[in-house]
């Protein structure tokens, strides 16, 4: 092999791994700042709403359920506004689309990682806070009611992963409007939408959980694992979509 | 990191069409776009370690054949090759090519809501030859501001970033499409300073399209024109300075002299006449153009430009058969 060959040969390693960092590094950028103002406005309006329900005398069980939903259309609007505006500059920059995606990808473990703390955190602060009032603590929506560190993790794990599911969403989303203009994207839109509408069904009403159960006749944590895995099939699905659409997506030049 | 050389590139029979499509008016709406043909059948070497420039008019498709090198795009049809000397490569999804060719745009590809200085480390991250010190140098030659953010920049100074972004990221393939927009005369001739000092310190391979033919012609060692998606001729720029002459005098002595050469353009002034022929004149040509009191000129490579582009669109049956095709686009409305 020629020196040139083995010198291209070793830039394409190194840089391939430095821009997917790269991408991350700005995704989790993005996450700072935002989160900075949207997870205290997210504590604030559910002791809003239970000072206004106490006031009422309609406080009945969690507020911070009615709020946390909230999470994942903002996880989505992030898939749709970040990676796309991060594309331009990545290309220029010298890196691909293939680093793109999967920096992508990095960034939306990322933001699961951080709207499923921050979620489960919310909880914990709820269940002590109810603890201190004399208030029993339950939650209406949703088939899970553990608290304690089972509960915390049930939490982290399935709201991470619905988040996930959701900025992956948005940048498909994105991409796919980019692509295939206004109509094929649409329809695209709404086709990419089903995986994270399992992922939601399944964290929130939980057939999956059900259906392990009942009729799988699975017991103990497996039902809730069932779940679990079904939303991390459907955030594989649209990794995989997001992929599909990016992976030749062409460079419009910028209109001055 | 071992150091690359500077590269070459390659189009062979490249054809670029755009499909019907949609984009978003100024008030928001969408409209439909009808399909064109950007390139048809280009063909053309970029030579390596050589400045080599990209001329054409609006919508020629210089623009186009610049994001393919940069493999902003892929072609519809043909070739587009990179690399260094003899290992030439398709650029589409190589991290190895990709990063050691940079195409700079007016405005250049920042971010425009972080800081300049959140854009200059993303490309020091992934440009291996990026030279962070003479990057400040730069902008501090410009007066760009390091803790601003582009979109609060005059378009002068964002055109002044992406220089300095292609300057300091010394790619081995480093391309400027009409970077200079924007830019007032005294920072444009910065910028030509300091790419002639910097290309004379790392050579490299540069491309420049610019409209500006006049003021960057003195930079050029390679030429490329384009028009309506074709090459027009890509040859050494120094064999293109005395490609076309002008005859000057009166109307029948001139005439007579430009006859059996190819017309590029003719001007009357009263009595008076002056054509422009593709091609040197000969020694005997002037010898008669003296005795017969008429005068023989030197068109630089902007009259050159404008006469054969004019030419092409004025006669297209003989430059450009294909006169049923769509008139190329530009990329920016797709």
């Amino acid at each position: 092999m020629s020196a040139v060959a083995t010198a291209l040969d070793e830039r394409r390693t190194a840089v391939q791994r430095r821009a997917v960092r790269a991408v991350d590094g700005q995704i989790a950028a993005v996450l700072r700042t935002v989160g900075f103002w949207y997870w205290p406005v997210i504590a604030l309006a559910a002791v809003v709403i239970a000072l206004v329900q106490q006031r009422l005398g309609a406080l009945d069980g969690s507020t911070v359920q009615y709020v946390v939903g909230s999470a994942r259309w903002f996880a989505f609007s992030l898939g749709v506004i970040v990676p796309m505006a991060v594309m331009r500059p990545h290309l220029a920059a010298g890196g691909t689309r293939r680093a793109l995606v999967r920096g992508v990808a990095r960034g939306a473990v990322r933001a699961g990682v951080v709207f499923g703390l921050a979620v489960a955190v919310l909880y914990a602060a709820e269940q002590v806070a109810w603890r201190l009032l004399d208030l029993d603590w339950y939650r209406t929506l949703g088939p899970d009611r553990t608290t304690g560190v089972g509960g915390f993790l049930v939490n982290t794990v399935g709201e991470g992963l619905v988040a996930l599911t959701y900025f992956l969403l948005g940048a498909a989303v994105a991409g796919g409007f980019a692509r295939f203009g206004p109509w094929l994207g649409l329809v695209l839109c709404l086709g990419f939408g089903f995986p994270a509408v399992v992922a939601d069904v399944a964290l929130y009403t939980g057939p999956a959980t059900a259906l392990a159960a009942q009729i799988l006749g699975m017991s103990g944590p497996l039902p809730m694992l069932a779940g679990l895995f079904t939303v991390l099939a459907a955030a594989a699905v649209t990794y995989i979509a997001l992929g599909l659409i990016l992976r030749d997506l062409p460079v419009k030049r910028p209109s001055s | 990191m071992t150091a690359l050389p500077p590269f070459a590139a390659r189009f062979q029979d490249v054809e670029v069409t755009f499909p019907r499509s949609w984009t978003a008016g100024a008030n928001g709406t969408a409209y439909r776009v009808p399909g064109s043909t950007a390139l048809d059948g280009v063909t053309c070497d970029v030579p390596a370690g050589q400045i080599t420039g990209l001329l054409g008019r609006n919508g020629a498709g210089k623009s186009t054949m610049l994001g393919l090198l940069a493999a902003f795009r892929r072609p519809t049809g043909g070739t587009v090759l990179t690399g260094p000397d003899g290992d030439l490569r398709d650029p589409w999804e190589d991290a190895a090519l990709t990063s050691a060719i940079l195409l700079v745009q007016e405005s250049g590809d920042v971010f425009h809501d972080q800081k300049v200085a959140a854009t200059l480390a993303y490309y020091a991250d992934l440009r291996p030859e990026w030279d962070a010190g003479y990057a400040e140098e730069l902008l501090d030659l410009f007066e760009v501001p390091l803790r601003t953010k582009p979109s609060a920049l005059s378009r002068g100074k964002k055109s002044a970033l992406a220089a300095t972004l292609g300057l300091a990221a010394r790619a081995p393939l480093t391309i400027f499409d009409e970077v200079y927009l924007g830019m007032d005369t005294p920072t444009r001739f910065a910028f030509y300073d300091a790419l002639l000092a910097d290309y004379a310190e790392h050579p490299r391979t540069i491309v420049l399209s610019s409209h500006l033919v006049e003021e960057t012609e003195r930079l050029f060692e390679h030429v490329v024109l384009v028009d309506r998606g074709r090459v027009v001729f890509a040859e050494p720029a120094e064999e293109l300075r005395s490609r076309a002459s002008s005859l000057t005098g009166p109307t029948a002595v001139v005439e007579d002299l430009a006859a059996g050469h190819e017309v590029l353009h003719r001007q009357h002034l009263g009595p008076t006449t002056r054509i422009t022929v593709n091609g040197a004149l000969s020694d005997d040509d002037a010898r008669a153009a003296a005795a017969a009191g008429a005068t023989i000129g030197h068109e630089g490579l902007e009259s050159l430009f404008v006469h054969l582009t004019r030419t092409s669109r004025e006669a297209p049956a003989t430059r450009v058969p294909d006169t049923d095709r769509a008139p190329a686009r530009k990329e920016e409305l797709r």
